[in-house]
């Protein structure tokens, strides 16, 4: 009987390919969005626990409570006066019994860079301004002959080569500026930014892993470029009005919950853990997998239409031949069988041939992925991972789909009246 | 064996029309004996035919095989173990060889071991002499090589009545007497009840019995 069924199937190569090709669209838009998004979940993840303590905070002026849903602003939020992160606001948070480090960042923004002897902008650019060593865990790698940049003296991310399409050792020793940007929309902070240039020079080229961040000076050197730009006096006045931007806080690890809560209730800013950060992360990846999983399904449904079609289509044809199995004794149950394993079947061929051509994409693209990606600062040696278990669910579900579409079908089939059926032509 | 009695079978093409296909037929027929149904188109004989064969349910009277009315047997056990079908068109599965449409109808009920089955298939190759072309497709047959494959088929589950519509129609005069030589001598070799269906005068000749009708009665049994 299964025999018989494949064989029916069989009979028509050309049209089972093409009904079978609607589900194996389906299973190479959804195999693509199942290891894919997995991938890119278990890529950020790994990444940013290479980079980011489980016991790190981190506090923004901006931009991260804004961005994360889990740190939305509360009222009780809006009824501290938050904290403006000068030296003695710094030092206290320092002095705590739960505090192992912090490290205070300036962000230096509204600017653009341009590398002498190239006529490319590189358009608002991230630059940080921050003591971090070249040990620090944030790098994922640092080439340089210094610690960190000294004064005049600026690493810049690879990011900023890319743009430029340049190698470590071009870049390094070459001068870049640092300049007002009349395009830019982020001109706030500044009292009159218009027409200033810094000139610095290239000592260290750093990887910032998935973080954007374009290029680096020291504490004192990005105060003091704030300070000019921002037309403040010096650097004790910029931060007693401003302060730092954003703080990374290493803190013990079983405190943490308590520190969170504490330092909001102070400061009047809610402290960000990895966790938060992840779980945000992870919010992504999974709504972009369900945007994603969206359009699988719909061509997953539009290739169920295409088999019930192709499956009346070959009851029609057939109709004299189910006469004749009836009449010399298949039951309707053997005759919903016949016609069931023929559109499973379409199901099966479309999904083998859907996760093969998944298969060899994933083959094919992985390494342009890991390439992009190095670019893009991950450190990765593969990213597709093929895992049987799910390939096997994925067949499972495009067989599942076959029967589903055949069961209108089969079952048209198997009450047709034999008498009839002999008499068809 | 077969036993019929005032068999009515009305068809109801529109309300208004009603089409009397077969009306007040009686006859019976005794195991193995050789009946022949002869009669004009038209004249109910193939109606008769698919009641006898279990695709017809829907008759008045009383129609009783083995003594038990047809209507109350398992409709599917009543196809695979009680008859055998032969039709004038062979209705061969073209997609199946030879030996594959012979075994069709232990594949749907199995009736006998697999050591059986094969034995039984190798008889009848031979029987029909067709042992050779076991793997051939129907598209690779003449006209009486498919019909000998219709035979073993209907004979392949060992039933105890044959049931033959129009079997030599669609042969020619040579080949027809061969059919119909094979069918008559494979019916006295089973020992099954042959019901045929036919237009032709050598056919109802060899037989022991023959049902004429006209316009869905028994005229005469000849």
């Amino acid at each position: 009987m299964f025999k018989y069924a494949l064989q029916i199937i069989f009979r028509r190569k050309l049209r089972t390919f093409l009904t079978s090709l609607g589900i194996t669209i389906a299973i190479v838009l959804l195999g693509f969005i199942i290891f894919g998004m997995g991938d890119l979940q278990k890529l950020f993840v790994n990444e940013f626990n290479s980079q980011f303590q489980p016991n790190q905070v981190i506090v923004s002026r901006f931009g991260l409570n804004s961005i994360l849903p889990s740190a939305d602003d509360s009222e009780k939020n809006e009824e501290i006066k938050k904290a403006i992160f000068n030296t003695k606001v710094i030092n206290e948070i320092r002095a705590r019994d739960d505090v192992k480090s912090l490290e205070p960042q300036v962000l230096v923004s509204g600017m653009q860079m341009r590398l002498k002897g190239s006529k490319k902008v590189y358009g608002q650019p991230f630059i940080s301004g921050w003591d971090a060593t070249r040990d620090n865990p944030y790098f994922v790698s640092v080439t340089s002959e210094q610690d960190k940049p000294g004064k005049g003296e600026v690493f810049v991310s690879t990011f900023f080569l890319d743009f430029y399409n340049k190698s470590v050792e071009e870049v390094i020793g070459k001068t870049v500026f640092i300049e007002s940007s009349n395009a830019s929309i982020f001109t706030t902070r500044s009292k009159s930014n218009f027409n200033k240039s810094f000139k610095y020079k290239i000592t260290g080229v750093f990887n910032p892993g998935q973080d954007r961040n374009d290029a680096m000076l020291n504490t004192k050197e990005a105060l003091n470029l704030l300070v000019d730009i921002g037309g403040y006096k010096n650097s004790s006045e910029y931060l007693n009005e401003i302060g730092y931007d954003q703080l990374m806080i290493t803190v013990n690890q079983d405190e943490i919950e308590n520190f969170k809560t504490d330092f909001e209730n102070r400061y009047g800013y809610k402290p960000i853990s990895s966790d938060e950060i992840l779980g945000f992360l992870g919010n992504i990846t999974q709504g972009l997998t369900v945007a994603l999983a969206m359009f699988g399904l719909v061509s997953a449904i539009v290739a169920s239409i295409g088999i019930i079609n192709t499956m009346i289509m070959s009851i029609y044809e057939q109709t004299k031949e189910i006469g004749i199995i009836k009449a010399i004794g298949a039951s309707n149950f053997q005759v919903l069988v016949i016609f069931l394993i023929q559109s499973a079947s379409i199901g099966l061929i479309g999904g083998l041939l859907g996760l093969g051509i998944v298969y060899i994409g994933m083959k094919v693209a992985d390494p342009y992925i890991v390439a992009e990606l190095g670019k893009a600062g991950f450190t990765l040696t593969r990213y597709f991972t093929f895992d049987p278990k799910i390939a096997s669910v994925i067949i499972g579900c495009s067989i599942f789909v076959g029967v589903v579409a055949g069961i209108y079908p089969a079952s048209r089939a198997a009450r047709l009246d034999p008498v009839k059926a002999l008499r068809y032509e | 064996m077969i036993k019929v009695r005032n068999l009515r079978k009305i068809y109801k093409p529109s309300k208004k029309v009603q089409v009397h296909a077969v009306n007040d037929v009686s006859f019976e027929i005794d195991h193995g004996s050789t009946v022949t149904i002869v009669g004009p188109s038209g004249s109910g004989k193939s109606t008769i035919l698919n009641i006898l064969g279990g695709l017809d349910s829907q008759y008045m009277g009383e129609v009783m095989v083995n003594d038990k009315e047809v209507r109350k047997y398992n409709p599917n056990y009543y196809r695979r173990h009680v008859l055998g079908t032969i039709f004038q068109q062979f209705y061969l599965i073209p997609s199946l060889t030879v030996a594959e449409n012979i075994l069709l109808p232990i594949k749907f009920g199995k009736q006998l071991n697999k050591a059986q089955t094969m034995e039984r298939l190798m008889y009848l190759l031979e029987r029909v002499d067709l042992k050779n072309r076991a793997n051939h497709l129907p598209s690779e047959l003449s006209g009486g090589q498919a019909q000998r494959v219709a035979i073993a088929r209907a004979l392949m589950g060992k039933p105890q009545i044959l049931l033959a519509d129009e079997p030599t129609g669609n042969l020619d005069s040579k080949t027809g007497r061969e059919i119909s030589k094979l069918l008559f001598d494979l019916n006295k070799e089973e020992q099954t009840t042959l019901v045929i269906v036919t237009h032709d005068k050598k056919l109802f000749k060899q037989a022991s019995e023959s049902i004429y009708l006209r316009d869905g009665k028994t005229v005469k049994s000849l």
